[in-house]
């Protein structure tokens, strides 16, 4: 455990230090939290949102995705480019403790961002209606619960493959892996969005989504081995 | 200590290792030579459980490193890549190993270190901002935090100027000879390898050609060889062509204004009186011993004609 938490601390540490990351992260989350608050509480609206409900349902899981796909490259394959997981694989630390490690700690930092979003959207909103209006229960739960949790599953899976796969094939995954899944993600945000009403159903939905990736990085990373990540430095 | 048995590494139908058996012993500096490709740095990764050997065991202290994360804390590791964040500070660097290989008084370790290394002035600087050298410093530093009992360094003092190259290769040598390390390093710096290594192993094509102590390499791979010094410099080509014409002489080399002559089966024929028929004053002629770097190219070239 003490091995995975300096591993924890180290990864933050660092994603602190690196500040156009977290600039440009931090300046995203705000960006979005900004034009859905405005949308939400203009004449009009933005692409049909009008649901603070389905906004913040949305908003946090997308964001969240975002910022651990975005973070993911910086703490996992940064470290097969430099070629510092090697030196990482000689000491003392395991393989299952080095990904655990990593997994925590973008996601801490990805939920973080995508949480400081929806509190602006909340702040936006209520300053311009002049009462803050709160989401449902299961927007709620979705937020606190479900959302940290399809993070860190996104976050496990997106670090299993940066590990195993090499340096073309990781570039490769994202054109054909992510880029879909945030066009994806952005056309069902705009649907949702417009939902007047999130129902235990669509959290539910989300829920089984993490659990699947979850399920998926477990069976995965019985494959990952410390010689497929060196033979995979290219 | 280390010991390596029929060891073999396949990568599909490329053998970077074959069949290599090797004891290092406590408090030995070891060196491994060869040319890029010759399995050297495969080696390293299989003796760290990088990789998993085709066949054949490479056991730490009689067990393998891949299966023993507790036996790894008695390892350290340089490779050619200083394992060093380049946005976390000198200090964050060493305290972050510092608390994976657990080491109490944290603190302590990391300032004594900076200090052994003279990094303490910029122990709170980023390592993206240090120079090569200062890196591999801190990368040495890294590699000895948990004070291991074997060092597994690669290629240490590449692409280091004189003076840092001095200084390693004092850390090294102050660390098998006072503390005890057994010391496995990978090098193409041969002159490096001459001033610190106990023994030798040349790798070829994954297979070991050669090894043994230098000096016993010198004694049986040697012929006999002399230099010669000119008072007249620009005569140099001149008398290295006179020279080759003569009987039991294998080559001759030109450097630092000096000729080499290398003689045939132990032979060494008398060189001046040809000199001095043919007008060309010889301001010095001594016996010299034959440089690792001779040695090495000799033993590669003959296995190379096997």
């Amino acid at each position: 455990m003490a091995t995975c938490l300096a591993i924890v601390r180290k990864e933050i540490k660092e994603l602190i230090a690196s500040r156009n990351t977290m600039f440009s992260s931090l300046g995203v989350a705000l960006v979005f939290a900004v034009i859905y608050g405005m949308s939400l509480t203009g004449e009009g609206s933005i692409g049909g949102i009008i649901s603070v409900d389905g906004t913040m349902f949305f908003l946090s899981i997308m964001l969240g995705v975002f910022m651990a796909y975005s973070l993911t490259g910086h703490v996992f394959y940064k470290e097969k480019t430099d070629r510092i997981i090697e030196t990482l694989l000689s000491s003392p630390a395991t393989l299952r403790q080095i990904w655990l490690g990593k997994v925590i700690a973008v996601s801490l930092v990805a939920y973080t961002l995508a949480l400081t979003s929806v509190f602006v959207l909340l702040i936006i909103t209520g300053v311009r209606n002049q009462e803050i209006i709160l989401p449902g229960a299961s927007v709620i739960f979705h937020i606190m619960v479900v959302v940290p949790i399809f993070i860190a599953a996104f976050v496990g899976l997106n670090g299993v493959a940066q590990l195993a796969l090499g340096m073309k094939e990781n570039r490769l995954l994202g054109f054909i892996i992510f880029v879909p899944l945030f066009a994806g993600l952005y056309g069902l945000g705009f649907s949702i969005g417009s939902v007047t009403t999130i129902t235990w159903l669509y959290t539910g939905l989300v829920l089984a989504g993490a659990l699947l990736l979850i399920a998926v990085a477990a069976f995965l990373i019985r494959f990952l081995s410390t010689e497929r990540i060196v033979t995979s430095l290219g | 200590m280390i010991e390596i048995k029929n060891l073999t590494k396949k990568f599909k139908s490329t053998l970077a290792v074959d069949d290599i058996n090797l004891e290092v012993n406590e408090g030995e500096v070891f060196g491994c030579l060869g040319h890029n490709g010759a399995g050297k740095t495969t080696t390293m990764r299989l003796i760290l459980g990088l990789l998993r050997p085709t066949s054949g065991t490479a056991y730490v202290w009689g067990q393998p490193l891949s299966q023993n994360p507790h036996l790894r804390r008695k390892v350290g590791v340089l490779l050619e890549n200083d394992g060093l964040y380049e946005n976390l500070s000198g200090e964050d660097n060493l305290d972050y190993y510092a608390r994976l290989y657990d080491i109490t008084d944290r603190q302590k370790r990391v300032s004594s270190l900076l200090e052994y290394t003279g990094l303490t002035a910029r122990g709170k600087d980023k390592v993206g901002t240090y120079s090569r050298g200062m890196r591999r410093k801190l990368g040495l530093a890294r590699s000895i935090l948990h004070s291991p009992s074997v060092l597994l360094l690669d290629e240490p003092s590449a692409g280091l100027d004189p003076e840092v190259q001095k200084m390693v290769r004092d850390l090294i040598l102050n660390l098998a000879r006072e503390q005890k390390i057994l010391i496995f390093l990978n090098s193409h710096d041969l002159d490096e390898v001459e001033r610190i290594c106990d023994r030798i192993a040349i790798l070829q094509r994954g297979r070991i050609i050669a090894c043994d102590s230098i000096k016993h390499l010198r004694s049986v791979s040697s012929e006999p060889a002399v230099e010669i010094a000119l008072e007249e410099k620009e005569k140099l080509d001149n008398a290295a062509i006179i020279i080759k014409s003569i009987e039991h002489v294998a080559k001759t080399i030109i450097s630092d204004g000096k000729i080499k002559v290398i003689f045939k089966s132990g032979k060494s024929p008398d060189l001046l009186p040809a000199l001095v028929n043919a007008g060309i004053r010889v301001d010095e002629i001594k016996r010299t011993n034959r440089s690792l770097e001779d040695i090495y190219l000799e033993i590669i070239h003959r296995e190379e004609k096997q």
